[in-house]
């Protein structure tokens, strides 16, 4: 399964630099479960975003750079930390 | 500034009327509103703006008459197609983004736009406005430090009443020394001076495009409208105090001591403003009202993914 998600997210990457991924530990750690392994070597850290400890930060800075022409995934390393993103 | 204050004015009128219920609240905030747009460049340039921000939006392209469709809540409303609370306005090619009244959260989503300037190589800048109680907000300051960490194109104007009807009791230079503690320029500057305002947000653009990083102004302004309204609360000599504050009233009396200004450019100048908004009064009373089949336009997006 991770390695479904990796290769999608490589996939779309690869073939459209507005996409980029952000989130918690995606960039040099290469995520928590190992979803960004090698992405942030291979695309940079323009693209491939470590953001701090702050959900909300993390859905809103998203929201905006789609609004912008980004195509940005947002990662929310476990399912109970959307919670503080609902704002 | 002066038409943002006629269409204020009517819409005190029209409300006493019964026949709207509006009210922007932006009487006393004109200059530093004015002198945003004036740094800015309309159409190029981003803002997420205060809900009920009447001057700016004006000055980056919204019309008097966009103005009153949204409060007569017409279907040709440019903003909301009579959806939204009047005054919060949003214009795709104004580059005006629609925020909520919730003070302070749309500066994450402010620093998103922005991050896509910087990374997409782009000069745009994006200013985004809260009052004093949005930077107590977490979300205020997960933007703040996203700007900071990212040395963003990205202006933060706190627009701060706090020093005219409500007196509540606050660490007024907060957002300046938080905003330096996020690795931001600050500066705080008195909103209600025109040619201050517009030197600091000047200094902010110049900044941002410059690949200088983010600014923080903290602007001092006294809010006029609840005290016009209401102001029999106040004692005469306090009104009158905060009045020689008017913002409008002080460019006008510093023009007309310069001598670039007299009493009849004045008067005409006031006289076309409100022959706008009446114009836009009558034209937006017979725009028809949304219907019924519309409701869920624009409500769910039909596109599989952003173009």
């Amino acid at each position: 399964m991770i390695e479904a998600v990796r290769a999608a997210i490589t996939e779309e990457m690869e073939r459209d630099e507005r996409v980029l991924v952000m989130g918690e530990d995606v960039g040099r750690k290469g995520g928590v479960f190992g979803a960004t392994d090698g992405l942030y070597a291979r695309f940079g850290e323009a693209r491939v975003l470590d953001t701090p400890l702050a959900e909300s930060g993390i859905i809103g800075v998203a929201i905006g750079a789609a609004l912008n022409g980004l195509i940005p995934i947002a990662e929310i390393q476990f399912a109970d930390f959307i919670h503080p993103a609902f704002d | 500034m002066l038409m943002a204050r006629a269409i204020e004015r009517r819409l005190w009128v029209m409300s006493r009327l019964e026949e709207v219920r509006a009210s922007f609240k932006g009487t006393g905030f004109e200059a530093v509103r004015a002198a945003a747009a004036a740094a800015l460049r309309p159409g190029f340039d981003w803002v997420v703006p205060c809900p009920l921000d009447l001057t700016l939006c004006l000055a980056m392209g919204m019309s008097p008459l966009d103005v009153m469709l949204a409060v007569f809540g017409r279907a040709a409303d440019p903003s909301s197609a009579g959806r939204q609370a009047p005054g919060t306005f949003g214009s795709k090619a104004g580059r005006i983004v629609m925020t909520s009244a919730a003070a302070g959260r749309h500066i994450v989503q402010a620093a998103g736009i922005a991050y896509a300037s910087k990374v997409s190589g782009r000069e745009e800048v994006t200013l985004v406005c809260t009052d004093l109680r949005g930077t107590y907000a977490g979300d205020w300051h997960e933007g703040i430090s996203f700007a900071g960490v990212h040395a963003l194109p990205l202006i933060c104007l706190v627009e701060d009443h706090a020093a005219g009807s409500r007196p509540i009791p606050r660490h007024t230079d907060a957002p300046v020394a938080r905003a330096q503690g996020y690795g931001l320029a600050s500066e705080a500057i008195d909103g209600g001076d025109l040619a201050a305002s517009l030197a600091a947000l000047s200094r902010a653009v110049e900044r941002a495009r410059s690949k200088g990083g983010a600014t923080l102004i903290h602007a001092q302004v006294v809010e006029l409208s609840s005290i016009v309204a209401d102001g029999g609360m106040l004692p005469p000599e306090q009104l009158e105090a905060l009045a020689r504050q008017d913002p409008i009233d002080r460019l006008r009396r510093r023009l007309l001591g310069a001598g670039v200004l007299d009493d009849s450019a004045d008067d005409e100048v006031q006289r076309d403003c409100a022959g706008a908004v009446e114009a836009a009064v009558a034209e937006a009373r017979l725009s028809p009202s949304p219907e019924g089949p519309r409701a869920l336009d624009n409500v769910f997006s039909r596109e599989q993914r952003p173009g």
